[in-house]
């Protein structure tokens, strides 16, 4: 999925490059994708260094997430834009629900 | 120039991903390995893997207490141990991005592209900066 959205941290650089900034939507992707793979390093660094990280879950979490990552962009260089545009709306519109039933203590 | 030829990626774009992509493989390729070896037992860990679910659910300074958890760039002397060997696949990913930034160097220099030239040598530093280990909070 984020290989396919260019989510992770930042769920609203797609929706904010590409609806508010009109960016093509596959551009927006890889720019958020790309962006991403800067700042994650750096705090990755960081929770390295404080010793925060379990390899026994975050090693399966990087090579899942890695592995999907790859199949997420090919699928994307074929997928139609509204397609995508429609998946980013639902997971960000299910996410946000979930949040504020959290939030809310719901659930 | 046309809208198809401005599109195309740069020699020093596509050396960058390819270095990326080459990188993220053998980082794969190492974390596979060194969790595999992690898992059987076939080296000893750090951290007792049955003591693990129980410190795991502590407050964070709780957790790095208990687990004698190594800070900055202590985990380099764990290297041995089966959980920290795991470091070396993470830390290789890690450091593909800051190798693949001083690969553009040179490359921008060439082309005498300076707005280029500092924004990478600006990334480089503060990818330094947070491997350093003198950061205290995370980058998100």
């Amino acid at each position: 999925m984020a290989g396919m959205f260019g989510l992770g941290a930042g769920w609203a650089n797609v929706p904010v490059l590409n609806l508010l900034m009109g960016a093509p939507l596959k551009v927006a992707v890889g720019t958020s994708k790309f962006l991403l793979s800067i700042t994650d390093t750096s705090a990755a660094w960081v929770y390295l260094n404080k010793g925060c990280v379990i390899p026994l879950m975050a090693i399966p979490s990087i090579v899942g997430l890695m592995l999907g990552s790859f199949v997420g962009v090919r699928i994307l260089a074929v997928a139609k834009p509204k397609l995508i545009r429609y998946l980013v709306i639902g997971v960000l519109l299910f996410s946000g629900i979930k949040a504020l039933l959290k939030g809310l203590g719901i659930g | 120039m046309g809208t198809r030829e401005s599109a195309k990626a740069s020699p020093e774009q596509m050396l960058y991903a390819d270095l990326l992509f080459y990188g993220c493989w053998a980082s794969i390729f190492i974390m596979v390995i060194t969790y595999a070896v992690y898992v059987s037992g076939l080296i000893s860990p750090h951290i007792p893997l049955d003591k693990l679910p129980h410190l795991w659910r502590l407050p964070v300074n709780d957790f790095l207490h208990e687990a004698n958890a190594p800070r900055g760039w202590g985990w380099a002397l764990l290297l041995g141990r089966g959980d920290y060997l795991n470091f070396m696949g993470i830390v290789l990913l890690g450091a593909m991005t800051i190798i693949g930034f001083l690969t553009l160097i040179p490359a921008y220099i060439r082309k005498k592209d300076w707005p280029f030239l500092v924004i990478v040598i600006l990334e480089v530093l503060a990818l330094l900066l947070a491997a350093s280990g003198i950061l205290g909070t995370g980058g998100h």
